[in-house]
């Protein structure tokens, strides 16, 4: 097996009984509420927090990849992975990749469990025709991945740069973070003019209806998010060079 | 310019500070193929430190390494297999998974040997690391160093804070899977104890310093004394 | 095979002088095959090195010798066992003498208390 392969195993299997047991939690929940429903609880209270899982997921996620890299610290398993003969960055893919798995399998939990136990989220989707809920969903899908993406290489580089000082490491990945996105926005601006020749992709019949449920054509604006990309691919790679090459254990 | 292309290990002016304490005071050391080497010296002598900056897991402020000739790297790491005094396994896996996963990395990986190592550290395939004694979870650090044909064995504290018989057994593997053909090998410990037998050739490290480097048998020559009763005089 | 040792004297010494001994005494016969290098470094808890160094030396002295392959046996050649017990002998005679001598006691001394030490020994008679 490839050692990149043996890296992912790892890291998923690490977290199988984590994600299993809150999609699970997240599921029963919904479950839960509908009955409640049922038994005379109020609509609106019911509504918002069939909304719940879904709204936790973002601080969970944030949770997780923080966690992911700071397990490896505090049980002194760093040992084991910063003495492996790979990549610095093929360390911190394995991680990217376990955290866009749970993303991709709690949000598909939840979008089930919502799908045949919420009643409201049922009235809405029935009004769409169902070609247009599988381009939006898997839109949705792709816009929330993209965003957890560069939120996991930002917390990535924070940790790791913090592990490259004997002291003030929560100072430091503080600063990191807000520095990295600080540097995001402001070089993706200067970027931004190279890829204007980029046509704007327009997404028909996508995300937006006008009161009377006709699709409205908006359009996908591809130079900054295409700058944007390349910055935090830049952190990407530099996360794990100095994971690989700066990086210290504790103690 | 020195000639450090068949030591094992080559290190020139070697200086590691850390918040509030200068670790490694500029360490002048050649290590010779083929042989097993005791770094001794108590606690907080640098041991560890040194041994990290080897394998690159510290970042040195000052001086040169060269292992087999290589900076300490991602090649470097290659040729080493490092045993850390802490706890680096992960407890969720069984002692059969944890081989694996290492055995997946390493070219050197001798998949017989390791089982022989298994089978005489008396551990089993499916148990779980986490419900493991820390003298058997210590065997199986060690199985995890030896099970490769590394050029480098870096064995920091293999002893320290294990039962009499997990001590014999590593003792007894060590002697039995060493290749000094092809190998040369580390062993860093606080308490020289029963264990000099092992040691070619002895340094003693001394706050950040290197006191005393030599060859186990001159030493005993010399001194008319065990390596333990001149480690209980440098540093009693 | 088991040798005592202390580590305050060069362990490959104690190693020869553990072979030298048993072949002394007979307990190792001409010929005899001895173990590996890497069996005996495992019974003993010694580096191999070690061992490599006792053997190379007892190669250097004509007591072993290593058959490509084989392994390591005891040399064939009486005369060699009759020189190491007259060594040994050699050793132990002038040792008890040097020690009888640090304790101040001359030549006439010694031998008497050699004989009631014997005396002692067989219960009154000097065989």
């Amino acid at each position: 097996m490839l050692p990149f392969l043996r890296l992912l195993r790892k890291d998923l299997e690490s977290i199988r009984w984590p994600l299993g047991i809150i999609s699970g939690l997240s599921a029963g929940l919904i479950v839960f509420l509908r009955f409640k429903l049922a038994g005379g609880w109020h609509e609106d209270l019911v509504g918002i927090l069939m909304a719940a899982p879904l709204m936790f997921l973002p601080f969970w996620l944030f949770w997780q990849s923080f966690q992911s890299l700071r397990t490896e610290w505090r049980e002194d398993t760093v040992y084991t992975l910063l003495c492996l003969p790979v990549p610095g960055w093929q360390l911190t893919l394995s991680k990217l990749c376990t955290i866009a798995a749970e993303y991709t399998v709690y949000l598909g939990v939840v979008a089930a469990a919502n799908a045949l136990f919420n009643p409201f989220a049922g009235e809405i989707l029935a009004s769409f025709p169902a070609s247009w809920l599988l381009r939006n969903g898997f839109l949705f899908y792709l816009i929330g991945l993209s965003q957890v993406v560069s939120s996991v290489i930002f917390i990535q580089l924070a940790f790791v740069v913090s592990k490259m000082v004997g002291r003030l490491q929560g100072l430091v990945s503080l600063w990191t973070f807000f520095l990295a996105f600080w540097v995001t926005g402001r070089m993706g601006g200067l970027l931004e003019p190279l890829f204007r020749w980029i046509p704007a992709v327009p997404l028909h019949r996508l995300f937006r209806l006008d009161l009377i449920g006709r699709p409205i054509v908006s359009y996908w604006d591809a130079a900054p998010k295409i700058s944007q990309g390349l910055i935090i691919f830049g952190f990407f790679w530099l996360t794990g060079y100095c994971l690989e090459n700066y990086v210290e254990v504790n103690g | 310019m020195m000639n450090y292309a068949d030591q094992a290990v080559f290190v020139e002016g070697l200086r590691k500070r850390y918040p509030g304490a200068e670790a490694l005071r500029g360490i002048n050391l050649q290590l010779e193929r083929g042989q097993i080497w005791g770094l001794l010296g108590p606690n907080g002598s640098g041991k560890s430190t040194f041994l990290k900056c080897l394998v690159g897991l510290a970042q040195p402020d000052g001086g040169l390494i060269k292992i087999y000739n290589q900076e300490p790297g991602r090649q470097a790491r290659k040729l080493i297999a490092f045993m850390p005094e802490l706890d680096h396994l992960y407890r969720w896996m069984t002692v059969q998974g944890t081989l694996d996963f290492t055995a997946g990395f390493y070219q050197d990986w001798q998949a017989g040997r390791a089982e022989e190592l298994l089978d005489f550290m008396r551990l089993k395939g499916e148990q779980k690391v986490g419900a493991l004694s820390r003298g058997m979870r210590a065997r199986l650090k060690l199985i995890l160093a030896l099970a490769r044909k590394a050029p480098l064995i870096l064995l920091d504290e293999p002893f320290s804070g294990i039962d009499p018989s997990s001590r014999e057994r590593i003792v007894e593997g060590i002697i039995r899977q060493f290749k000094s053909e092809e190998q040369t090998m580390i062993i860093s410990t606080h308490a020289v104890g029963s264990t000099e037998q092992l040691f070619d050739g002895v340094i003693f490290l001394d706050q950040g310093e290197v006191y005393l480097q030599g060859n186990a048998e001159d030493l005993r020559t010399e001194h008319g004394q065990s390596i333990n009763d001149i480690f209980k005089e440098v540093f009693v | 095979m088991k040798i005592d040792f202390s580590t305050s004297f060069p362990i490959y010494l104690q190693i020869i002088n553990g072979f030298k001994r048993k072949a002394a005494v007979g307990e190792l016969v001409p010929g005899q095959k001895i173990p590996s290098q890497r069996e005996l470094a495992a019974e003993l808890k010694v580096n191999v090195n070690t061992v490599q160094r006792a053997y190379r030396e007892m190669e250097n002295l004509g007591l072993v010798r290593t058959l490509r392959g084989q392994g390591t046996y005891m040399t064939e050649d009486e005369s060699l066992v009759g020189q190491l017990r007259t060594e040994m002998l050699k050793n132990v005679v002038n040792d008890f003498l040097a020690a009888m001598a640090a304790l101040g006691y001359g030549d006439e001394d010694i031998l008497e208390l050699v004989r009631t030490g014997m005396r002692q020994k067989n219960g009154g008679e000097v065989r």
